[in-house]
């Protein structure tokens, strides 16, 4: 967002049930293959679980179920990407492949629209389109800020 | 050079501590000649520092404070109560002036301290002691050096600061300056080591000196001075006479030249000074004069038993103080935070050892295994041992804090503390302090009652604060009591009902209206809190505690007083574990709080009327975590009771597979149960998986019946 140079911006781009998602890929530190997920009762629906990443235990959220997407089985392509924010500790997602990286121009990005289908739409902070694929942009801050206010 | 001034302002702040707390238990014992002694060196280290560090200000009045309290032990002066609260208000003056030493306000402030003692206390001593003999007019400021002046002996030193000592921050002169406070010294500057003008590096010091003291004090004194500097610099203190033979006419010059000269060495100087011994008026005399010496001068005399007389004692003497060095060093508390995190790692690596060596299952690397995991708690535990300080150091501000606000609301208060040596995480110490600062403040406000109602109601006018600290398994208690006007229940209830907070026909006992004062909706009424005695914030009291996995309890009769008792864990990052699994899912539970482990079976539990299970004769409730971790395989056949005690009972938790004992490190969680916390972190296993840490108490309390 302060990209001042080129108004050009970073996004990793990757499928939840069969929408594509992105997200800045200066809040997403790390993709991992699926590792083991620890559950835990009594925890919120949409938490999978937990996750040992290299020592540190980090929460690792299903937005399968928080978006109310159809709930996907977890394949050979299911990841785990790491989300970073400022004022809250990492989180993982569960993403059910990962695509790739797209370089956007900002004037490319379009506003949410008015009337979601499948999301609540507090979760998306734009929209691009590629080749024919509506790309939706994750509103990360957003997504912290409502696990956090969950509990 | 910032870490030295780091050094100071830690030393100080220590040195003003134990000063507050001098001060307090000397207003109770006035008599106690150690308190005094104690203030009297705390005095002079601040001196000797202040004026290191470029603290002038400061190194002026506590010089004269530390003379002050000199004459007070050497029974000149009489302690009064005055001058205690005389020298606390400086003390906090210092605090201030080490926060910001150049405020001109400050200055002028420790200008006037400075003259107030000489004024109110010091000065008619002065002078009656301006009488002695010409000699002493060199000596100094000290009055000790100057009243036994025949006491005086000489030391040789040698001072070699290193090259560097400029770039800590160090002033040599000062040091010499203040070696000079001691007593009579001639000085000989050794500057062979300065090198060509073109060469010279300004920041370096080359000099070093060789000077002859003639003191009162002993040698500890004189190595105090160089105390900052002793490690990096060539310091030789050697007792070059018993006599004081500056007396002898013309000596001094023939030594100081003989020093200038470089021509003999220590021995030469020990030989040439028991020549003049010779020429002091009369040793026989002299001997007499000390017999004579009262009383008092024996009991000082007794406080410097470090005093050498010959050679081979002082030898003893230095080998004992070096091992006194190494005995106690002072580490950042980072760099333990860092050793801590690196045992948390050492003791999850040591578990996958473990785990691999069951698999391998070959005897030397079980037994290697084995060792390591000894190795490993050892490790720990001293690692964790070194985190924990008594809780003395934060009693002293509560003592402060009694006294300073009890005078203000003119109330009568004792503060007293039992168990002050018991001893917490650091970390947890500086979160309780504000808390139980809170309490106590709350409980002068508003729990002690004004001296005339206590009179009126029959109880002694002074009120007691009681700080009571006690270790109780793997938790320590710290209970703060009060016997003032106690916390009306029914103002509560009415409050409470009032707020709908509760329901009007309501079920809570006494216990749980009480508690009702934590809510956070509750406290934040200024008005309910003049009813109920209470103060504002004891939501954020609780909060804090709970933070640190702590509990919070309130008891408290009308009339009679209030007891707030905090319950708090050892330490926060690792806890003995028994390792344990549900539904093929592990979970540990901290062993501190299991009593017995019974092995049952399913049908002992299936068919329980309100979850109480018959055990050995006794019936106890339980909670079936089997039950509540359900999760798609429940096929389980083992079932084992743990028994917890809970509040005053016993509680069953019924768990699947017991696993072994576990040494589990807590990893932080972000609350991700919604609406509890039964987990108090997670933990990695020697495999890799994660097991969660079962808060016992809290699983109680959200599951039990």
């Amino acid at each position: 967002m302060d990209n001042i140079k080129s108004d050009t911006r970073s996004y990793l781009s990757f499928k939840l049930g069969n929408e594509i998602f992105a997200t800045d890929v200066k809040s997403t530190i790390k993709i991992l293959q699926l590792p083991e997920i620890t559950k835990v009762p009594e925890s919120p629906k949409k938490m999978a679980g937990l996750i040992n990443h290299h020592g540190n235990v980090l929460p690792v959220y299903d937005l399968n179920k928080s978006m109310d997407l159809k709930d996907n089985c977890y394949d050979k392509n299911t990841c785990v990407i790491i989300l970073s924010n400022d004022n809250y500790n990492n989180i993982g997602l569960i993403v059910n492949d990962v695509l790739s990286v797209e370089e956007v121009k900002a004037e490319d990005i379009k506003p949410p629209p008015q009337i979601g289908e499948n999301t609540k739409l507090e979760n998306i902070a734009g929209i691009f389109q590629k080749n024919d694929n509506f790309i939706m942009i994750l509103d990360v801050n957003d997504i912290f800020k409502q696990i956090k206010s969950e509990y | 050079m910032e870490d030295f001034r780091q050094l100071f302002f830690e030393e100080c702040k220590e040195l003003i501590s134990q000063l507050e707390d001098n001060l307090m238990q000397m207003e109770e014992s006035p008599e106690d000649k150690e308190l005094i002694n104690s203030v009297f060196r705390i005095m002079h280290s601040l001196k000797g520092s202040g004026a290191m560090f470029g603290y002038t200000n400061l190194s002026g009045f506590t010089h004269k404070l530390e003379s002050l309290y000199d004459d007070i032990r050497n029974s000149k002066i009489e302690l009064s109560p005055e001058i205690i609260s005389f020298t606390i208000d400086i003390t906090d003056h210092i605090k201030k002036l080490l926060e910001d030493k150049d405020n001109p306000e400050l200055v002028v402030k420790s200008k006037e301290y400075e003259d107030e003692i000489d004024r109110r206390f010091l000065l008619p001593k002065e002078e009656i002691i301006e009488k002695p003999d010409e000699k002493q007019r060199n000596t100094g400021k000290e009055p000790l050096s100057k009243d036994k002046a025949s006491n005086n002996k000489l030391f040789y030193i040698e001072f070699a600061p290193n090259e560097d000592i400029l770039n800590d921050g160090t002033k040599p002169l000062y040091l010499l300056d203040e070696l000079s406070d001691l007593g009579d010294c001639i000085f000989s500057t050794n500057c062979s080591a300065l090198p060509m003008l073109s060469e010279l590096d300004y920041e370096k010091c080359y000099l070093s000196w060789k000077i002859i003291i003639s003191t009162a004090e002993n040698e500890d004194m004189i190595k105090d001075v160089f105390i900052f500097v002793e490690d990096d610099s060539k310091l030789v203190i050697k007792l070059l006479s018993d006599e004081d033979v500056f007396q002898v006419e013309g000596v001094k010059l023939k030594l100081q030249n003989i020093l200038d000269e470089g021509l003999q060495g220590f021995k030469g100087l020990k030989r040439l000074t028991s020549i003049y011994k010779e020429e002091l008026p009369s040793t026989a005399q002299k001997n007499v004069t000390i017999d004579k010496t009262n009383k008092e001068e024996a009991a000082i005399e007794e406080n410097f038993t470090a005093k050498t007389k010959d050679s081979q004692p002082k030898k003893d003497q230095q080998i004992a103080r070096n091992t006194f060095a190494i005995d106690s060093i002072r580490i950042s508390s980072s760099k333990l935070d860092e050793l801590i995190n690196l045992v948390s790692e050492f003791v999850t690596n040591q578990a996958r050892l473990y785990n691999l060596s069951g698999k391998i299952n070959t005897p030397e690397i079980n037994e290697l295994s084995e060792d390591f995991n000894n190795l490993a708690r050892q490790f720990r535990d001293i690692a964790f041992d070194m985190r924990l300080i008594p809780i003395q150091t934060i009693v002293i501000k509560f003592k402060r804090l009694v006294r300073d606000l009890s005078k203000k609301l003119n109330k009568k208060v004792v503060f007293v503390a039992q168990g002050t040596e018991t001893e917490l995480d650091k970390n947890i110490i500086a979160t309780i302090s504000d808390p139980i600062m809170h309490i106590i403040r709350n409980s002068l406000d508003h729990g002690i009652e004004s001296p005339d109602k206590r009179l009126k109601a029959n109880k002694e006018e002074t009120g007691t604060i009681e700080l009571k600290a006690k270790n109780s398994g793997a938790f320590v208690l710290i209970s703060i009591s009060d016997d003032g006007a106690g916390i009306d229940i029914k103002a509560i209830e009415k409050k409470a009902i009032e707020k709908k907070l509760i329901p009007e026909k309501h079920e809570l006992d006494e216990n749980n209206l009480l508690n009702l004062i934590m809510h956070p909706g509750f406290t934040t009424n200024d008005t309910v809190t003049d009813i109920s005695g209470r103060g504002v914030g004891m939501d954020v009291v609780k909060k804090n505690i709970e933070s640190l996995r702590g509990e919070v309890e309130i008891s408290s009769t009308k009339g009679k007083g209030t007891t707030i008792t905090i319950k708090l864990p050892l330490t926060l990052s690792i806890i003995d574990g028994l390792l344990t699994s549900i539904n093929g899912g592990f979970y540990i539970l901290p062993l501190s709080s299991i009593v017995k482990i019974y092995n049952i079976g399913k049908s002992d539990f299936e068919n329980s009327y309100k979850n109480i299970i018959t055990i050995a004769g006794t019936q106890y409730s339980f909670v079936n975590l089997c039950d509540i971790f359900k999760n798609e395989k429940e096929n389980e056949t083992i079932f084992n009771l743990l028994l917890v005690s809970y509040k005053n009972t016993k509680v069953g938790i019924i768990v699947n597979e017991i696993v072994s004992e576990y040494q589990a490190v807590l990893k932080p969680i972000d609350n991700i149960s919604r609406n509890n916390d039964i987990f108090s972190g997670a933990s990695i296993l020697g495999n890799g998986r994660l097991a969660m840490v079962i808060d016992p108490h809290k699983l109680i309390s959200n599951f039990g019946n």
